[in-house]
């Protein structure tokens, strides 16, 4: 290999070394983050509010006889991804332990509004059904009861005094 | 004709289609209340039936089985289901005196379940343990149910020759979140299974 090939070789070598130093260097800096056992447990703890405030909320719904069973869904997954959460951290793997946790936010986003929204139109078949169910059911009895009366009152008028005159 | 003759008939048609109509309002009227509140827990085995259930394992084996919760409490409730193991001498919880076990949980199953339904979870299991010559007695090493490994620290199971096994009892408490306190709170009941480690 001549003095020309070496100086090929080595230019291509130092390319590939810029190229890839370059590479390390555009790399996103949270590739290289490691989370502490803080960091993991806040992130837990946020994961968890964030769940109980949700539980509230589909708790609401069901109160307003809303169906729950698809927000019940959503919050079992959300549950699921923080037992992993937990576990990771007991086992020391406190990034995995932030993954999870993120996961199981992210699975909650727009939950509540979610929530709020049934529990809102359930609220409104509530008061539809009542007035329907009941209220229209107490007047349509009334109706019939009155409604006897005045066909009682007149085949009296009607029939009872031909009857009579018979 | 005397229309006074029908006047029973009359109002006996009447009366009828007048409940008829009133059903609607009766029936929302007119409900028992709920007297009994409480929470179903049960494990079902392999083929969704109360039969076939694991007892005899090997070591690195996946055994299936099925969780089952049932919520009567009239809400949706937030279950928190500790999965626990122990040996034949460890604490169990004590369904007599209403206690969970002292034990620490090895992972927490969270479970919400709406008001008169019921949730099933698939659970696959295995074991990795080993039989110590010297000492006769199985070292479990740890716990893999639904993909997740779990530590089973200073656990070991003796030649229970009353029942001729080494035993090991995997048992699952159930938890209820209570918004007022702010916290789990223990539901005094749990589910257990009772497994023999061969060699």
């Amino acid at each position: 290999m001549g003095l020309r090939g070496l100086l090929r070789g080595f230019s291509l070598r130092a390319v590939v070394v810029s190229v890839l130093m370059l590479s390390v260097a555009a790399m996103p800096v949270r590739v290289f983050a490691v989370a502490t056992a803080d960091e993991a447990q806040a992130a837990i703890d946020g994961a968890q509010a964030q769940i109980i405030t949700c539980y509230g909320a589909v708790a609401e719904a069901e109160r307003a006889s809303g169906n729950v069973t698809e927000l019940a869904g959503v919050l079992n997954e959300a549950g699921a991804l923080l037992s992993q959460a937990r576990v990771a951290l007991e086992n020391g793997e406190f990034d995995v332990a932030v993954e999870f946790s993120s996961s199981c936010t992210a699975r909650l986003e727009g939950f509540t509004d979610r929530a709020v929204t049934l529990r809102d139109s359930a609220a409104h078949e509530r008061s539809l059904d009542f007035m329907v169910n009941v209220v229209g059911s107490v007047a349509g009895t009334v109706a019939v009861i009155f409604a006897g009366w005045v066909l009682w009152v007149y085949l009296k008028r009607k029939y009872g005094q031909a009857g009579s005159a018979v | 004709m005397d229309v006074r003759d029908y006047q029973a008939l009359f109002l006996v048609i009447v009366a009828v289609s007048a409940l008829l109509v009133a059903s609607p309002a009766l029936s929302r009227l007119l409900v028992w209340p709920r007297t009994e509140s409480f929470t179903e827990l049960w494990i079902l085995g392999p083929n969704h039936m109360a039969e076939d259930y694991p007892y005899n394992v090997s070591r690195y084996e996946n055994y299936s089985i099925f969780l089952g919760i049932g919520n009567r409490l009239g809400h949706l409730a937030y279950y928190g289901i500790a999965v626990k193991f122990r040996n034949q001498t460890q604490p169990a919880a004590d369904s007599f005196n209403r206690t969970y076990s002292s034990l620490p949980t090895l992972c927490n199953v969270s479970a919400f379940v709406p008001d008169e339904q019921v949730l099933e979870l698939p659970l696959t299991f295995s074991l990795n343990y080993s039989y110590n010559d010297a000492l006769s007695r199985i070292e479990f090493y740890s716990l893999t149910l639904n993909n997740v490994l779990l530590g089973l620290t200073d656990c070991t199971a003796t030649w229970d020759s009353g029942r001729n096994e080494f035993m090991g009892n995997l048992f699952f408490e159930a938890w209820i979140y209570n918004a007022t306190v702010g916290d789990f709170q223990y539901h005094e009941r749990f589910v257990s299974l009772r497994l023999n480690m061969t060699i």
